[in-house]
């Protein structure tokens, strides 16, 4: 129940800087998430809140209090770990009363706050068993309540769901999720599942190549990715290059279109729409543009249906349909429409992380 | 080779399963039931019969349980086989904690040193410490230069000594290992949830590396009950079960070495309820290790960085002493059993025309020894692996015996069983191969089985199903996998072979003697330049083996212990 800030903290291995300087507000009792590829430096900037390695660079702040020079053990923020870590010689009750003995509470109220918090992530009936007696998600039910009995600040987790198998993924996350609110504290929490972080999120922190690339509510980062790295990273998308050669208008796909003011003076930039805003034979319903292709691949996969459509010399766009029966009799090969609504292209300057032009 | 068996239809096989693997199956149990079961069976029973009526009776065991004699050197005995497994902890565990955990330079070394150390001949720790700091040891001396009386190295102290220094590195090396594969995140969320870092090794780091430890303490406590030549060299008047059923032995040549059995079963039940306490103890605590989500070893400067390097090379350093000194004395230059001072190779020239057949007998026992334990073991470990029968269950069990068995105990055994008829063995070269196989088999079937379990079993199941038969496909295929395992399992076994004392010392006679017992005998005479010399000779040749051990093997000194 803090609220936390981290000022531009970096971090190097050697010669290769896993962090260029973060800055993150965290409001108090949110839950946030950092996604991102692999290597990004998630873990690497979770260990330095946890204090499992020193930061080169930066500060940490809980509350109004500054963590970044305690050691790990005096920084009471509770932590999940991708691996469990449940201690292997110590049964279910004494893994979770670990933290509260630390704290030399007495006997008895250990034993109340255990007794609770074993219940709160479903675990009353397996108090006295040993962790390999567990299954995977029961041991990570452990390693929750074994963070949150201590009454942490704040919770770190590292990818907990990650060894799990995907229902069970599932339901432990509405879990967490759910355990969080009830006790309003501030989470971090760390995925390389991005319907995991939208999902569960308050924020959303897009991570790529030690770089906070975005950091804003789930509805954003899916509807005005702020660059090209988080467009192409979260959810798929269509990339068009936009020819800006001709003097007189902008071509997309072939066709003149209406550029926005904010491309017209643009040398190089992309456009980009979702596969679910492409219209395939279907009538426009507002200012944009209308081009013909060549149906390569349709694919069902029972909520929706998954088209693969060529425009000649444009390389192939994808779209996302509701399935229908219409649709589903167009063959490979036949020439279908391809509609785009002006209001749903968004555009982005060049390179991997190019901003969002608008 | 290739069985019969095979070509016959596959409902026909499930009924009379008579291949290749069900006759290697029936070699081993026979080869085991007579080499290994049916001595110590002798033991045990003629501990239960009166030498004068050859009646049933208990009083031999209850004389080895209520007589103060017995009871003394039971006493003794444990004495030094607890303080030999403590003395070993107390070395071993601090050691592997500072080269797990932090960066120290040569650490290869000194896992080297440990791994010779522990090969090196079992009693020249003691024959050493006699020539340091015996009455007329070159430390004693000095101290009394200077008008220092050094306490006595006779006696219980210099046993627990020099069982400490020469078992230490099975504790360093399981307990090492042991740190290096505790997954990070353990300690990381005890520090998390408050822990210092004191508190940690405590109440997390040592208890996930108990079981290790505990193998570790065990072997060391089996080992030092089991010893012979330190007691019996550095001891003096202080006897243990070992010592005297040697005594006893020897003194009861003629008649029905009864006292002597009887001793001997009480050292066996010793043994196993030490390996019993510990898995108990040990109970379903078996933690896997994590390959990847390891501790990275800390650099330390300073004072502190210092310190962990002085105790590492300190206590691998006392550990070698014995071989530095061994290898120093025998060039000294020597007259007849004195040392006339200056160096020389006299020692090595009197030990070519004085015990070279010694020599010869020593390599020609312990290389076919080797050759049988490496074949007999791979099929074995082959067999415990990939057939999993009720039979190769016991096959397995039974191999554990040899552990808890001491050397002078099998050997006893041995003079029970082929001693008539076409059992008559006496005084040949053969029974001391016998038993240097029996002994070591174990040790074999262990240093390949744990490869054999790392090769999936479809690679050979291929081989089969594209023609091979079983056999065929467990040479060619399986058999050039195991090969590391294999060498090193091979090398392990004839390091012991070389230097096995306890066994061999009643079963030698003047055509069969080796080199242990040729040193042994020599030391006991105060000829210490040859002893030294022969020594040297076992050193240099256990070092050649390490050598190609740490080169080929991947496990590297994990191949040791
Ligand atoms: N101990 C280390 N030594 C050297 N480089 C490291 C170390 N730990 C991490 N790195 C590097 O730092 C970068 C960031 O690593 P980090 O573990 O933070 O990634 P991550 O975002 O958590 O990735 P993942 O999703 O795979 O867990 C990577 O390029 C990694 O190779
Ligand atoms: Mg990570």
């Amino acid at each position: 129940m803090a609220q936390v800030r981290i000022k531009n903290i970096k971090k190097s291995y050697g010669n290769h800087v896993a962090l260029k300087g973060i800055n993150l507000d965290i409001d108090s009792g949110a839950f946030f998430t950092l996604l991102g590829p692999s290597g990004c430096g998630k873990t690497t900037l979770l260990r330095a809140i946890a204090g499992f390695h020193q930061q080169d660079a930066g500060e940490i702040f809980v509350g109004e209090e500054s963590i970044g020079h305690l050691s790990a053990n005096k920084r009471n923020v509770g932590m999940v770990f991708q691996d469990y870590a449940v201690f292997p010689h110590l049964s279910v009750f004494d893994n979770v009363a670990f933290g509260l003995v630390q704290q030399k509470v007495p006997a008895a109220e250990i034993r109340q706050r255990v007794t609770d918090i074993l219940a709160t992530v479903q675990l009353d009936q397996h108090a006295e068993r040993m962790p390999h007696q567990l299954s995977g998600g029961q041991q990570q039910r452990v390693g929750l309540a074994r963070a949150l009995v201590i009454r942490p600040k704040v919770l770190l987790m590292d990818e907990p769901l990650s060894n799990l198998d995907a229902k069970l993924r599932i339901d432990l996350r509405r879990d967490i999720r759910q355990v969080q609110q009830e006790f309003g504290i501030t989470a971090i929490y760390v995925t390389h599942d991005q319907e995991e972080a939208l999902s569960i999120s308050d924020q959303v922190c897009v991570m790529f190549d030690g770089v906070a690339q975005q950091v804003d509510t789930p509805w954003a980062i899916y509807n005005r990715p702020e660059n090209r790295f988080v467009a192409s990273f979260v959810g798929a998308n269509n990339f068009m290059a936009v020819d800006t050669t001709h003097t007189d208008s902008a071509q997309l796909l072939g066709q003149k279109f209406d550029a926005p003011a904010a491309i017209r003076n643009q040398a190089n930039c992309v456009a980009a729409i979702r596969p679910e805003k492409v219209l395939v034979n279907r009538a426009l319903t507002g200012n944009g543009l209308q081009v013909d292709g060549t149906l390569r691949q349709s694919m069902f996969t029972g909520r929706e249906l998954q088209l693969l459509v060529d425009v000649a010399g444009h390389g192939v766009l994808e779209a996302l349909t509701a399935p229908n029966e219409t649709m589903m009799a167009v063959k490979i090969g036949d020439t279908v429409s391809v509609g785009l609504l002006a209001a749903d292209i968004l555009y982005y300057a060049e390179g991997e992380t190019g901003k969002l032009l608008s | 080779m290739s069985a019969p068996g095979t070509k016959r239809p596959s409902a026909m096989r499930g009924f009379v399963r008579i291949d290749f693997w069900s006759i290697i199956m029936a070699v081993s149990l026979a080869v085991i039931g007579l080499m290994l079961i049916w001595p110590i069976a002798q033991v045990l029973i003629l501990g239960f019969i009166n030498p004068e009526t050859q009646s049933f009776t208990l009083d031999n065991y209850l004389k080895v349980l209520t007589h103060p004699y017995y009871l003394g050197a039971f006493k003794n005995t444990l004495i030094v086989g607890v303080g030999g497994m403590v003395g070993a902890c107390l070395l071993g565990v601090p050691l592997a904690y500072c080269t797990a955990r932090y960066v120290v330079k040569g650490r290869s070394l000194i896992a080297t040193l440990a791994v010779m150390a522990l090969v090196s001949p079992p009693f020249i720790g003691a024959y050493s410490w006699i020539v340091v700091a015996g009455n007329n040891g070159w430390l004693t001396q000095q101290m009394k230069a200077l008008g220092i009386t050094m306490p006595t190295i006779y006696g219980i102290h210099g046993i627990i000594l020099v069982f400490s220094l020469k078992f230490f590195p099975f504790v360093y090396l399981m307990t090492e290992s042991a740190l290096r594969n505790i997954n990070r995140s353990f300690e990381e969320a005890a520090e998390n949830l408050g822990c210092s870092r004191l508190e940690r090794l405590f109440k997390i780091t040592l208890p996930l590396v108990f079981p290790a430890i505990s193998s570790g303490a065990i072997l060391c406590f089996v080992l030092s009950i089991a010893d012979f030549g330190t007691p019996s060299i550095i001891g003096r008047d202080f006897r243990t079960l070992s010592t005297i059923a040697y005594n006893q032995y020897t003194s009861e040549m003629g008649g029905p070495p009864t006292m002597a059995v009887s001793i001997s079963m009480l050292m066996i039940a010793m043994s196993m309820l030490a390996v019993l306490l510990q898995r108990h103890l040990m109970g379903k605590r078996r933690y896997t290790g994590s390959m990847t989500n390891r501790t990275a070893p800390k650099e330390c400067k300073g004072v502190f960085g210092a310190a962990i390097h002085l105790l590492s090379y300190a206590v691998v350093a006392l550990a070698t002493l014995p071989i530095v000194v061994v290898i120093y004395t025998s060039f000294l230059q020597t007259s007849g059993p004195v040392f006339t001072g200056g160096f020389g190779l006299n020692s090595y020239a009197r030990v070519i025309n004085e015990v070279s057949d010694v020599i010869v007998n020593t390599f020609r026992f312990s290389l076919i020894a080797t050759i049988a334990i490496t074949v007999a073991g791979g099929l074995i470990s082959y067999i415990i692996v990939r057939r999993e029968t009720p039979l190769s269950g016991i096959l397995d069990t039974v191999l554990m015996v040899p552990y808890v068995v001491p050397g002078v105990v099998m050997a006893i055994g041995f003079l029970l069983t082929f001693n008539e008829g076409s059992l008559d063995l006496m005084g040949t070269g053969t029974i001391i191969v016998l038993i240097l196989f029996i002994r070591r088999l174990p040790y074999g079937v262990r240093a390949t089985s744990s490869v054999l379990r790392q090769i999936k079993p479809s690679i050979e199941e291929a081989a089969i199903s594209l023609g091979a038969s079983p056999a065929k496909a467990f040479l060619r295929v399986t058999v050039p996998l195991m090969m590391p395992g294999i060498v090193a399992g091979a090398m392990m076994s004839f390091i012991t072979a070389i230097n096995e004392l306890s066994s061999t010392l009643l079963l030698y006679t003047a055509r069969t003697a080796t080199m242990p017992v040729r040193i042994y005998s020599a030391v006991l005479d105060g000829e210490f330049g040859i002893a030294a010399a022969l020594s040297t000779i076992l050193l240099v040749s256990s070092g050649l083996c390490v050598f190609v051990v740490l080169r080929f093997s991947q496990s590297k000194e994990g191949a040791f212990v």
